[in-house]
Parts: structure tokens; sequence; C-alpha cells
């Protein structure tokens, strides 16, 4: 049987296509609806929910890239704004759907063809193979967007800062006018737009009406923004499209309309139909004109290779702490040639975050899918800067250098390094970053040395936003690494986005965890609300929400206030556990430590984690060597009786403040007196039974819980669906 | 090893010591002992300032101290520690008393440690027979968890963690009586009663023979380390002698606690086997303790009257206390 396969049309003969489409009267009006349809979301202003972001993930919707195509194409004709019926707007829609459609799938055809090539002909094709060139155009054009459209807008100002008065003096507006600018003109849009729908549900408006919604005039903006006129108009020249756009006669080609995507639609009028543009506009735009001027094009230059540097600082150091991040490290060799310089250093304990800042962008000849262009931006991008941070790394292990900063302050560190993690992080938007690190990049993991994690400075931006605690940010980020080979994802934010939801935690037996786009919903919608004032959750439900106010998260406060190798690993450790484990730790604390409270005297409980390590914790009201001894002999003859290979001792006082912690790491082995000193031990308390014993200290004294009132544990859920069960159903009193 | 000068007369016999020969920082050679005498034989500072005088302090507690030119005079210890100025040479002089006090202190514990070391292989041999007595014990103990029951050895342990090792049951005497509206009423009065205590129940904290082996087996490690910091100059820092002389101070401690953790089981064996039928309320488990409390006591009382024989137990008791049952 033969099955034919779907005749796939030619790139340029589709986009021709489009351009004739584009170029029908009245398409405006289509491109203004299609901007409603995809673009905008609507919430109900008591508070944003995930869900009203669903539609952003859908298949069907056009995405920015695409809208920002056909933007491109509208702006090579002066803009017909003569008035269609809705059947020939619709008519437009549909076709532009189904063009946009083909073009995808006229993209994802090179990849297609080897995969059935290499399917019919039995030859496995390698994967370095497989996204080469042509194939690698379609992640590079559909890939997600590394940045949220706000980060575009306020990173803008770290980025752009030190040129202001170049900005001033040439371009009539700081960036910081610019920004305020943008923001306005945004918020304008939404007002507007958002009357338009009203008005058009109520019909009182055609739905061509729409249009005028994304019509702006310099008066307007003015007032609205307080900045004066004569900025905003020079604002609105210098982000106004002018020359109708030539250049762009194919997907990959330079498209103005993402440099300056103000269309002009009158005298001092233009229309806008993105945040995203704009945003990114400011945020990219300037830097060609500061290369433009070659009197000033060293100096932009130079800003813009601190710029990364000094922003990832920054947001390190709301994480870590100022002392605790350092920039510009020289790497200093006692004898021979030095590795070179790290552009940030973070040392917390004996955790190291080697960090290497890049400003390279991606090439219009790789977005044309060239391979010789594409493997030289991501060598000069991301393959080089993760060579010199593995030369420093390497060094500082061999402990043969110095460590000195650009004052000349020597750095020392405080523990040989037990983990080293490499951070290569990009100014830029760069097209399908995660997808070709993924595929590209060459590493080597050492013992200490982890793999190389590569991001934008937006991911930097977000990661550091939600993962506000250095145990929680070292955390993810060792996870992640280690799951470096076996996350298959679209964008970095994925991962994060699944991490704050449940853990990136992936079963030992797992060969590929696919992440879907939707993972990051919650953690969109929390940046949304944190970044645009929104009202909604600031954080996604998840690890950050459900253990908050138990003891288990007020010791790994205390554990990251230490930053001890002792403690460290136990911090990270706690980090990987379980909704279910976590909880069961603070209840045993609570118990213990209630315990010791009544009576003065050491009270301990143990949790095994995984069968190949555990947690015995300890309540000293008074703290003492024996103490330590007696912990750490528990935790020795603990891990033999589970046969654990790792096992964690912790003392606390009983406040639950840490007093000290121990951890024991070797390999099991059978010995001959430690199954005497072990023959007799009793079983640990069950860990389902500890939020029984925590809560039955509770009952005694206070008023009896009801099955359907909220469970005193603190977990949230009603009693009869949290504590009720877990052992001690019979000493409700 | 320097030895501390303790009088008068023993200073003035130090080799190559000159009375009231000044010192001043150019002069200063070396530190070379440390002297100590009684108030009423303090000797003379022979210190000479920066400004050309000679301190000529009484000093109780200083320093023999070099000169360039060989002769051996006294500096005390303030002037040591205090020459005056910041010189390199005074620099010198303070940095050498360091020095030397340093190194003092380095033999002083060297030689704490050497004193340890000598109880090593006693030390080994007796914590390697603890193991063996822990290993036998460890056997009894696991045949009396089958002869005693899950629930009774628990409380055992739960006491030996306590230390409470008391058992006491409840009297309960019952009153009839007549409610307001004239109904039939029992009225229950509980009174505690201690009827004895477990001896020697640390003999179930199986918790700390599990500790007192794990230590016990660390022992030989303690004094291996303990050599080998001694054997190795590049080790010898005071704070590495420190840790290893109070790691070493800690073993006979460490073994009497074990040696008593072993007598506990003699003490265990003079309880009155008749405590063990209190130690579970569970009607199955109450029999088997009876049993095992039948056995200790060699009474020649069948398996099945066994029953009997505990109900016989609890009514003398409830008799003992003028109860009409008893509970636990």
């Amino acid at each position: 049987m033969t099955v034919s396969k779907p005749t796939v049309r030619n790139e340029a003969e589709i986009f021709e296509n489009l351009r004739v489409l584009v170029a029908s009267p009245g398409y405006v009006h289509a491109i203004a609806q299609i901007c409603i349809r995809d673009v905008f979301i609507t919430y109900d202003l008591a508070g944003m929910k995930a869900s009203d972001l669903e539609k952003l993930f859908s298949p069907s919707h056009l995405i920015r890239t695409e809208i920002s195509s056909i933007l491109g194409l509208l702006a090579q004709t002066p803009i017909d704004r003569s008035p269609a019926t809705p059947a020939e707007v619709r008519t437009l829609i549909e076709t532009t759907d189904r063009l946009m459609e083909e073009l995808h799938g006229a993209m994802g055809e090179p990849a297609r063809q080897k995969l059935m090539t290499a399917i019919e002909s039995g030859v496995e094709v390698s994967s370095d193979e497989l996204w080469r060139g042509d194939s690698l155009r379609e992640p590079i054009f559909y890939g997600p967007e590394s940045a949220y459209s706000f980060q575009y807008r306020d990173l803008a100002s770290d980025k752009y800062g030190a040129d202001d008065t170049w900005l001033l003096r040439e371009k009539h507006f700081s960036i910081t006018q610019a920004q305020v600018i943008a923001g306005t003109m945004c918020k304008l849009m939404d007002q507007k737009c958002a009357a338009a729908m009203a008005a058009i549900k109520r019909k009182r408006a055609a739905p061509s009406d729409l249009l005028a919604a994304f019509e702006q005039s310099i008066d307007e903006v003015s007032q609205s923004s307080g900045v004066p006129v004569e900025q905003v108009k020079a604002f609105f020249d210098a982000f106004t499209l002018r020359d109708g756009n030539t250049l762009f006669r194919s997907v990959g080609d330079f498209n103005a309309v993402n440099a300056t995507p103000l269309l002009a639609v009158g005298v001092d009028r233009v229309l806008l139909f993105q945040h995203y543009s704009i945003y990114e506009a400011i945020y990219e735009t300037p830097y060609y004109w500061l290369m433009a001027d070659e009197t000033y094009r060293p100096t932009a230059a130079a800003h813009r290779g601190s710029y990364t540097e000094i922003f990832a600082a920054k947001r390190l150091r709301k994480v870590f702490g100022a002392s605790c991040v350092h920039i510009n490290v020289q790497v200093v060799r006692n004898k021979g040639k030095n590795p070179g310089e790290i552009d940030v250093l973070v040392v917390f304990g004996d955790r190291l975050i080697v960090l290497q800042a890049k400003a390279k962008k991606l090439t219009l000849k790789a977005r044309r899918g060239n391979d010789g262009a594409l493997t030289k931006d991501f060598k000069g991008a991301i393959q080089d800067s993760y060579d010199q941070g593995l030369l420093c790394a390497q060094a500082i292990i061999a402990g043969d250098c110095k460590l000195v900063t650009d004052s000349g302050l020597e750095i020392k560190l405080p523990y040989p390094p037990k983990e080293i993690f490499i951070f290569n992080v990009v100014s830029d938007h760069y097209p399908a970053l995660a997808f070709q690190a993924r595929q590209s990049l060459r590493y080597q993991e050492t013992e200490v040395i982890r793999p190389p994690f590569v991001m934008d400075v937006f991911l930097l931006d977000a990661l550091t936003e939600m993962l506000e605690s250095p145990l929680r940010l070292l955390s993810y980020v060792s996870l992640r690494v280690k799951n470096l080979e076996r996350i298959a994802q679209s964008h970095e934010l994925s991962a994060l986005g699944f991490h704050l939801k449940r853990n990136l935690w992936i079963r030992s037996d797992y060969d590929t965890a696919l992440l879907d786009d939707t993972m990051t919903m919650d953690l969109d919608l929390a940046m949304t609300v944190r970044r645009e004032g929104v009202a909604g959750p600031r954080t996604p439900e998840g690890i950050l929400t459900w253990l908050s106010g138990t003891l288990y998260e007020r010791l790994l406060h205390q554990i990251e206030r230490r930053a001890e190798p002792a403690i460290l690993d136990f911090g990270l450790h706690l980090l990987t556990l379980g909704e279910d484990t976590a909880r069961n730790i603070h209840h045993g604390l609570e118990f213990i430590t209630r315990q010791a409270r009544q009576d003065g005297k050491p009270h301990d409980f143990t949790i095994g984690d995984d069968g190949k390590s555990g947690f015995t914790f300890h309540c000293n009201p008074v703290f003492s060597e024996t103490g330590v001894q007696k912990l750490e002999a528990m935790c020795e003859l603990r891990k033999y009786r589970q046969r654990a290979a790792l096992w964690f001792g912790v003392s606390v006082d009983p406040h639950a403040d840490l007093q000290f912690g121990f951890t024991a790491r070797s390999e099991w082995k059978r010995s001959a007196d430690m199954d005497v000193a072990t023959a007799n031990m009793q079983a640990p308390q069950e860990a389902r039974r500890l939020a029984g014993l925590a809560l039955s200290g509770q009952r005694s004294s206070g008023p009896k819980v009801g099955r359907n009132e909220r469970c005193p544990c603190g977990s949230g859920r009603k009693f009869k669906h949290c504590c009720l069960n877990s052992g001690s159903a019979g000493q409700r009193t | 090893m320097s030895t501390a000068i303790y009088s008068r007369e023993q200073i003035v016999q130090y080799p190559g010591y000159v009375a009231d020969a000044p010192v001043s920082l150019e002069t200063f050679g070396m530190m070379l002992e440390v002297y100590r005498v009684p108030d009423a034989e303090r000797v003379e500072c022979c210190f000479q300032k920066p400004n050309g005088r000679q301190c000529r302090r009484r000093h109780g507690y200083g320093f023999f101290a070099l000169r360039k030119d060989k002769v051996v005079t006294l500096i005390g210890n303030e002037c040591a520690m205090k020459p005056g100025g910041d010189s390199a040479d005074a620099e010198r002089l303070r940095g050498d008393r360091k020095r030397l006090l340093n190194e003092l202190q380095l033999r002083s514990k060297a030689d704490s440690v050497d004193t340890l070391l000598v109880q090593r292989d006693g030390h080994i041999a007796e914590a390697q027979a603890l193991i063996e007595a822990f290993a036998e014990q460890s056997q009894t103990l696991s045949e009396l968890r089958t002869a005693l029951g899950e629930a009774a050895f628990r409380r055992l342990g739960a006491m030996a963690k306590t230390g409470n090792s008391t058992i006491v049951i409840e009297a309960i005497k019952r009153r009839p009586y007549e409610d307001d509206d004239g109904r039939p009423r029992i009225e229950k009065t509980r009174a505690p009663h201690p009827i004895g205590r477990i001896s020697g129940v640390r003999f179930f904290d199986s918790d700390a023979q599990g500790r007192a082996i794990v230590a016990l087996r660390g022992l030989r490690d303690v004094y291996d380390r303990a050599a080998s910091t001694r054997q190795d100059p590049g080790q010898q820092s005071i704070g590495a002698l420190n840790k290893i002389f109070a790691q070493l101070s800690t073993l006979d401690a460490l073994l009497q606690q074990a040696r008593e953790l072993l007598e506990d089981r003699e003490q265990f064996g003079r309880t009155d086997p008749l405590l063990f039928c209190y130690l579970a309320s569970d009607r199955a488990e109450r029999y088997k303790l009876a049993r095992y409390a039948i056995r200790l006591l060699n009474l020649d009382i069948g398996r099945d009257d066994a029953k009997r024989w505990l109900a016989d137990q609890d009514a003398a008791l409830a008799r003992r206390f003028d109860a009409h049952e008893i509970a636990f």
C-alpha cells in the first residue's frame, strides 16, 4: 500500500501569498482583530488567574513573531484604513490563519524530511545532523519569547542608563523617558481596546472601529504620560517605521517593524499593535543607533559589555547578599598563564557560581539557517564564554591561583569548593537558546564542576525574582544542570515553571522529560502580577507556597544564614523532598521541640527519605559536645540500619533554632559490629504518624478539632483530609 | 623540652646567664626559656628600653633571653610583650616571645597526648572485649524481646530513655449511689499506686548500646589519628593537638559508660518478676508476660493455669489496695 505524502508548498510561495493578502484593502482591520484575538487577554480586575493566560498557549493562535511578520508586510505599502465589512475581515483573518499554518509546515519541512528519510532508509540520524541549518529555522522563528514584554521595558534603563547623555543629545529623550512613553502607549492601547470591545459587545460600535483603539497621537501620549510634547515627538520619530520595510522579503530577513514598531497614519499619529513590539524596541534599537555613531561606538560597546555583568551581579546580590557576589574577578595563577577573568563570582559557603556574560546576538545570516553562521554565533555567544568559565573553575579547584577583584582585593574562599556552577548569560534575546544549548554545547563535568547553565538576562531576572533565597536558587540550579540532557523544552522558563509547581526532581529511570510551554503559565502570571502591578497571586502555587510558615521552612532560612558546608548539603537535600516528607519533618520538629520545652530533655525523630538517605533530628535543650557525639552516633546507626549511603543529622533547640548539623556520606558496607549495634534498635516512628503526634499535644490542651475544620497543622486542608487519620484519631479530645 | 625555672637559685645556675646584663632591641638575639618565680624571689628585668633606660622592675614571670653576643639575661613578660615602638626589632622581639610560648604550649600539649597514648593497647583490647560483651547482650535482648512481646519491650525501651521505671497501677473503687432522679449509678474512684521498679532498665536502651558500640569501634581510629598526628610534624598545630587530646580524654569515660551499660543486665535480673505482668495492657500480651514471670519464679504452674495465676495476682493487688479492681 502506498500513502501519498501531503504536498508542502514552497516557503517563498506562501510568503508571497501572504504579502499579496496583507496588501488587500482593509487588511489593517484584520490585523486589529487578530491582535485582539491572539495578544490581548481579558481578566477580572479583582485578580488575574492563570486560566486567563491559557489562550496564549493555544496552538491555533498567532504568536508575536507571526504578527510582526504580517505587520512587516503591511508596512511595505501605504496603510489603507478604508472600512471593511465584517465578512471581508473574517475572510482575511481565515486566509491569514491558513497561510500561517502552511508557512509553519513549510518551515518544519526540512527536519521532517530528514526524519522521514532516516526512517525509510533505516539509518539513524544524529541529533546534530537533524538540527542543522534549515531545520533550526523553525525553532528559531516559532520558539517562545525569551523575555516578558515588561522585562524589556524594565531592563532598558539598566542597559542604556550609561548612554543617557548620548540619547538626550542625539535623540532628545532619555531611556527613562522612553520607558515612561512606551508604558503610557501600552496603557492607552489597553484602555482603548477594552472600551472598544465593550462598545462592540453592546453593539454601539462596529468591529471595524477596533482599529482606532490602536491609534495614538503625540498630544494624548504626552498628556497621559506627563512627558513634554517635544520628547514624545522625538520618541515617535525614533520608533516610527519610515522606509517601507523593503528588506523584509522572507521570514529570516530583517523586519524593520521589530526595530521601529510605530506605523505612521498621518501627521503626529501612529498605530501600535503590540506591547511587546514597543518594549522590545526600546531595549534593542538604541544599540544600533549607538553603534552607528563611530565616535561613540567604543564607549557604547564598553557599556554594553558591562551591562550584563552589572545586571547579573545586581540580581545575584539580591539573592546571596552583597558580600557573596564579586564582579570582574581576575584569576591570577601563581605561575604560568592566567586563565582569565570571571565576570561575576558568587561564593556561598562551599558553593561557587562562575558567571560569564556575553553581549552577542544571533546574526541575520544565522536566522536564515546558514549553518556556518549558526555555529559561529553560538561559539561566540555561548561556547567561548563557557570555555573561559571552565578554565577559571579548573584553576580555582587546582588551588594554584588567587582571586583578585578590580580594586585589588583578594577573595579568600571560606571552604574548598564542593560544587562550581558555570552560568553563561547573554544580554539579548537569543532565539531557541535552550534548544541550541542542548544540541550544540560541548562541556565537561567533574565531581566539582557541574554542567553549564545557559541563559539570557531575562531568565536570570525571573530566576532571582522567584527563587529569592540562596538555597532555593542553588537547589534549582543543581537540579537543572543535573538534568541538563534529560529535559527537553523550548525555553528555560518551562523548567523553572515546572520546578515552582512541583520541584524539578526527575526520577532516575526516566530518560527524558518533555516540558510543555504551558508549564510557565503560573510563572507568567506571577511575573505579570509582580512587574505590572495587576492584582493576582505573586507566587505560583507549589514549592514556594505549600510549606510557608512551617518549621521546615524556618529551618531552611536558618541554614541559609549559616552557609556552612556541614549543613548546606542538608539544606539542599531538604529542598529535593516531596511535600509529604517535608510536612512530616515540620510535624516531627513540632513534636520534639514541644516535648523538649515541656520536659527539658532531649528528643529525636528519624525520617527515611527514598531508601538511600534519611534524616535524624535531635532537639537538645542544652548544646553540648556530648550532644554532637550522640547525634553523630545515632546517624551512623540509622544509616546502617536503613542501608543508606547518605544520612543527615540536625540538632535544634526547643525553639526549633538550628544548633548544628552533620552529614554521613559513605557506601553501605556490612559490619558485624554494626549488626550487633543495630540488632535491637527500635524502628523510628512512621513518618505519617508524626503529624498525629505533633497534633496530639496541641489537641489535648485545646478545643476539639471538627472533621471539617481547617487542620491545625497549617496545611490549609480540612482536618478529615489531612491529619485526622494519621495515627492519632483516637486521641482527639 | 624547656622547663620553667622556679627559684632565683636555679636562674643563677642557668648556663650562660650573666647577672644584670642589659639587653636592648638591637642586642636581643632570641628567647630561650620561660621562668616563673615566687613573689618573694622576683628578679630584675634587664630590658633596656628604646629611651636607653634599663627596666629594672622585678617580674615574677619572664624569659631567659639570649643576646646577640651569646650572653643570657632576663626580660620580664610585660617588657617582652610591649617593648615600645613599632620598629622591626621591636616586632622581632614580640614575635620571638610568641614563638617560644607557642613552642612551649605545643610541647606541653604533645606531652599530654603522649601520656594518653600509652593507654592505647589496653584500651583497644578492652573496647574489643566490650563489643563482644555487647554482642552477647544483644542476643539476650533479642531473646527477651521474643519472651516479653513487642509491647512490653517497647515500654521497657521507653522507660530506659526517660529513666522512669516505676510500675504504677490504678486501684479502682466502686460505690453505688442514686442520682437526683433516683436512678442507680456507680461512682468510680481511681487511685494510682506504685507497685515497684524495674531494676537496671537501661539494659533496654538499645540506642545507647548502639551508640556505645559505634564509639568503641571508633576508639582505634582515635588512637591511630593521634599517633599519626604525633608522627607527622607538619600536622602538629596546637589546634590539632588540642582536638586529639580532647578526643583521647573522653575515652576513659566512654569505656566506663560501656561497662555500666553492661552492668545493667545483672541488675535487671534482680527485678521482681511479678512487675513484668503490668508492662502491657493487652490481654494476650499479659498472658505472655505472666508465663515469663512464672518461669522466672520457678512456679510449678501449667501453661493453661497461667491465666488463673494472673487473675489471682490482680485480685491480690486489689485486696492490697482495698479496691474492687485494678487497671493500668
